[in-house]
């Protein structure tokens, strides 16, 4: 069958698998951006000679999330049943998937945040504090501003790991682009569809890259 | 208007052994005078200006600006302190992703100024810098001299009573430093205030400073008025800084080849401007040779370096030396052929 006449055909099944995926991306994008933005300051300002610096919490936040990550996000999809269920109501379905992906996301995004604060030049902060600026005023108008093209960076590249994990969230039942093409190209040999799907996946991750790095391009000269 | 009184600052590390970056070092600055701090890398210099507005604070020792005991300041009473001190960098620290006009936005939200009075007065700092085109620009776009000015545009914004300035110019080629400490003087001349300046150079501070300390291995070793640390420096570490201003090399073929007596002498203040030398060559009748020389003006007083050659009968030299000696700063021999 030629790429055409499929797209038309699994139209039906392509948009319910693409709907399913933005719906897992988007809800665990959200949280990420919320909470990562924060437990990546978190783990920047309790760092030495910072403003709250805090060894121990720093130690103790910074296990945690290693602690998510150094799970295969599979079995982190398992072990997190339990919570999934409690949160939702039930283990199946784009929802309950966006549970384990959106802890995923969170610690993912929350060591990028914080490699893009920590290049923030120290003299820089060093003159906001010398103005006079309250720590707040500094965090929000000179730290998160100058490490914002960094943080979208990050973002872009977050973005794309999810729609990768996501794939796997077909595990839960949770459906999404990834799941289609496990479904039709490896257990029913249906390749010509999976490469379909390949293709339009390659088409959406270029497109999130893409405005991405324009957007960092834009904080960067403001 | 600055007073710090034995002022020690101690990083303490658990790997390595303690640094004792500044040792009981004691300044007073005066209201409206510019003060340089001078001294090698790693002298302490830097260490020491930031705990004027406790960016370090100081392990032991007191800061007290104008009359007030700063020490012990923190939160509120800390901000309010350095909104009145303002602070330039070597290498700028300008917010790369705020413009220009931005950036001074910054300072003056930081002091709570009202947005009117925001857009009113950063077109004011921008003109005062020759910098008002360049509102809307990124800092990236400029050079560093445009920086340090939007910088020292920055530092202005909120009035400020002092200016710290750590090494300013040791980024910036010649031309540049000039510029900018021509604009520093400038602002010290025009609203009185008192600047502190950080340097390794001492160019910069025989070109503005009016006193200075000298400092080596965190501690204070010499202070003075510029020219009487240029003109009669006591202290080795002085010595070595300012050793350009009183030593003039001569070529080593013309001290072998000289057949006399070859002298340098200083001459400090007046003594620079009366006609010594005509007076002594009417005096004794001599044949003189002007080998090398210079006439610096520090502070607007000169400081004169000669060196001269003269062949005469050696109780001739002995009374043009004497004579030397009472007229001058000091003479000394430098050379003598048989």
């Amino acid at each position: 069958m030629n790429p055409i006449n499929i797209l038309f055909k699994m139209f039906p099944d392509l948009g319910k698998a693409f709907l399913e995926t933005f719906e897992m991306v988007g809800i665990s994008l959200s949280l990420a951006i919320i909470f990562g933005i924060l437990l990546g300051l978190f783990l920047y300002i309790t760092r030495k000679g910072l403003f709250l610096e805090n060894a121990a919490l720093n130690l103790l936040a910074g296990i945690v999330i290693n602690i998510i990550r150094s799970v295969p996000f599979v079995i982190l999809l398992v072990l997190l049943l339990p919570l999934t269920q409690f949160l939702t109501g039930t283990t199946i379905g784009p929802i309950a998937a966006s549970v384990s992906l959106s802890v995923t996301a969170i610690a993912f995004f929350a060591r990028l945040v914080e490699a893009a604060l920590c290049e923030v030049e120290p003299g820089v902060i060093e003159a906001a504090l010398a103005i006079g600026a309250t720590p707040l005023h500094i965090i929000y108008s000179v730290l998160l501003s100058e490490a914002l093209p960094g943080i979208l960076r990050g973002l872009t590249v977050t973005a794309i790991s999810l729609i990768g994990y996501s794939a796997m969230a077909g595990i839960v039942g949770g459906g999404g682009v990834g799941d289609l093409a496990i479904r039709f190209g490896y257990y029913r040999y249906q390749t010509d569809v999976m490469l379909v799907t390949v293709v339009l996946l390659i088409i959406l991750v270029q497109a999130i890259q893409i405005s991405g790095e324009n957007a960092a391009d834009k904080a960067d000269q403001k | 208007m600055i007073e710090l009184r034995n002022v020690s600052v101690t990083f303490t590390s658990k790997q390595r052994r303690d640094v004792e970056a500044v040792k009981q070092a004691s300044i007073s600055i005066n209201t409206g005078e510019i003060f340089g701090i001078v001294g090698t890398s790693g002298a302490g210099k830097s260490t020491l200006v930031r705990t004027i507005n406790l960016l370090e604070r100081p392990t032991s020792g007191r800061v007290i600006i104008g009359k007030v005991d700063i020490t012990d300041f923190k939160g509120k009473s800390l901000r309010d302190i350095r909104l009145k001190i303002g602070m330039i960098f070597q290498h700028f620290n300008l917010i790369h992703t705020k413009s220009v006009a931005s950036n001074i936005r910054f300072a003056m939200k930081a002091a709570g100024k009202p947005d009117n009075e925001i857009e009113q007065r950063i077109p004011e700092l921008l003109s005062l810098v020759g910098l008002l085109e360049k509102a809307h620009t990124s800092p990236a776009k400029l050079s560093g001299g445009q920086k340090q000015r939007v910088a020292i545009a920055r530092a202005l914004a909120n009035q400020p009573d002092i200016l710290l300035c750590d090494e300013p110019t040791s980024a910036l080629d010649l031309d540049t430093t000039k510029s900018i400490l021509e604009l520093l003087k400038d602002i010290n001349r025009r609203f009185g205030i008192t600047i502190v300046i950080i340097t390794h150079e001492m160019d910069v501070v025989k070109s503005i400073c009016d006193r200075v300390a000298v400092m080596g291995e965190g501690e204070i070793v010499e202070s003075g008025t510029v020219y009487d640390v240029f003109a009669n420096p006591n202290h080795n570490l002085t010595k070595q800084l300012v050793r350009h201003s009183l030593t003039l090399e001569l070529p080593d073929r013309l001290i072998a080849e000289f057949k006399g007596i070859i002298f340098k002498i200083i001459y400090r203040g007046s003594q620079a401007e009366s006609p010594i030398l005509s007076e002594a060559v009417a005096l004794f009748n001599l044949k003189l040779n002007i080998l090398h020389g210079k006439i610096e003006y520090i502070g607007g007083k000169p400081l004169g370096l000669l060196i001269i050659g003269v062949a005469a009968p050696a109780d001739t030299i002995a009374a043009l030396f004497k004579y030397l000696q009472e007229s001058t700063y000091s003479v000394e021999v430098l050379h003598e052929s048989d």
